[in-house]
């Protein structure tokens, strides 16, 4: 069939409202669509409800279970084994302040005057940001950005026993899961203690501590 | 609504993907190439762009920055790959409830059955930019937003594309446009 090039563009426009999609043409499944469209309208809900608990919440968008790039899984028991996790540090390259300042596009946060100190040395992440290490890694700030949608740069695997919860007044959101659990990101599998993750505008931190979680969360508020 | 959206109103952020659905699942369907799966992939992109709100700045840019989540999140679902292409048209009035428009009226299923048959032969890209532009009425500014590439890269990209569609459309014109369909 020959369609002359005037008309092309109108046919083209015809076509776009006249083309299948999976709305027109499964109609087998259309309750099963309704069904998950209701879910994700109870999910984006609950979402919501998450984000106004944590008021002031400006541009960090609490996930579900999670904030920033961050999302908390809960894995029971008797699920799936996951792979041998490693310490945060480990095989991780030094950085001077300079490079980590290059790395994050913005400076350190100042530690000086908070119970940390100055940090006894500075490691690049292979996920992005730089890791801050205090008394051989006994406490650690994980520094990276927040602001990278699509994706889901870290997922935590925590058993039901164990508990994550969301903390009040502390930068643009914080969430704190206590107890040993571990650390899945795109690139390896790390054992985690206790942590409190906090959003200020596109900067997500992680501070990882054998300090007790309400210190942690003293700490947190002496950063600068 | 979308500074609504942005500071966490589910209900604002709900009615802003709604109105663009129909142009998402348009946008899965030409980059999977075929309709199953499509509203899987705009759950997906819909949950993700909820993630990311925070970024889009302007009201008007949100649909460009909408439809570019939800091709990327297609380009990367495992059904986008190793099929060959096969989108489909509806024959007109087989919607319950559709108008016919006196545009659409004037057009017969035959040339649109031909017209997405000669788009089956084409590479996923260049389904991508003629949908962007002539299935949701774009402007170039907007395919480069939705495409994340310079509007002088959407003029030339879409100007080839048209050429390998006339081409579909009459072999006679030159060899299988097809290339490495996908």
């Amino acid at each position: 069939m020959t369609i002359v090039d005037d008309d092309l563009a109108r046919v083209l426009a015809s076509v776009g409202r006249h083309l299948d999609t999976a709305g027109d043409t499964e109609q087998t499944d259309h309750a099963r669509r309704h069904h998950r469209l209701v879910l994700v309208a109870a999910a984006v809900i609950v979402a919501a409800l998450v984000t106004m608990a944590i008021a002031p919440v400006r541009r960090a968008v609490a996930d579900w279970l999670g904030i920033g790039s961050t999302t908390v899984v809960h894995v029971p028991a008797d699920g799936a084994p996951i792979s041998t996790p490693v310490p945060i540090t480990s095989g991780l390259s030094q950085v001077d302040a300079a490079e980590a300042r290059q790395r994050l596009g913005r400076a350190l946060p100042d530690t000086s005057s908070s119970s940390l100190g100055p940090p006894q040395t500075l490691l690049a992440m292979p996920e992005g940001g730089v890791l801050m290490v205090w008394r051989d890694g006994a406490s650690t700030l994980w520094v990276h950005d927040a602001d990278r949608p699509p994706m889901i740069l870290v997922k935590k695997l925590i058993s039901a026993d164990q508990q994550a919860r969301f903390v009040d007044g502390l930068g643009d959101g914080a969430l704190a899961v206590v107890g040993d659990h571990v650390l899945v990101t795109p690139h390896r599998t790390v054992a985690a203690h206790t942590v409190l993750l906090w959003t200020v505008g596109d900067t997500e931190y992680r501070l990882e501590s054998d300090l007790p979680l309400d210190a942690m969360i003293a700490t947190a508020h002496e950063i600068r | 609504m979308l500074s609504r959206a942005q500071s966490g109103d589910a209900a604002a952020f709900s009615a802003l993907v709604a109105a663009h659905r129909d142009s998402a699942l348009r946008v899965a369907t030409v980059v999977l190439g075929h309709a199953s799966g499509a509203d899987d992939v705009v759950q997906d992109a819909t949950t993700r762009a909820w993630r990311g709100i925070a970024t889009v700045h302007g009201e008007r840019g949100f649909r460009p920055w909408y439809l570019h989540v939800v091709a990327n999140t297609a380009r990367n679902d495992r059904r986008s790959r190793h099929r060959r292409a096969a989108l489909a048209v509806r024959a007109a009035g087989q919607r319950a409830g559709e108008p016919i428009s006196p545009e659409d009226a004037a057009i017969g299923d035959d040339e649109r059955r031909s017209v997405i048959a000669a788009m089956n032969r084409l590479r996923r890209d260049d389904r991508l930019v003629i949908a962007l532009r002539h299935f949701e009425q774009l402007s170039e500014a907007e395919i480069a937003d939705v495409l994340h590439c310079p509007a002088g890269t959407v003029k030339s990209r879409l100007s080839r594309a048209m050429g390998r569609l006339r081409q579909a459309l009459d072999p006679e014109l030159g060899p299988d446009p097809g290339g490495a369909r996908s």
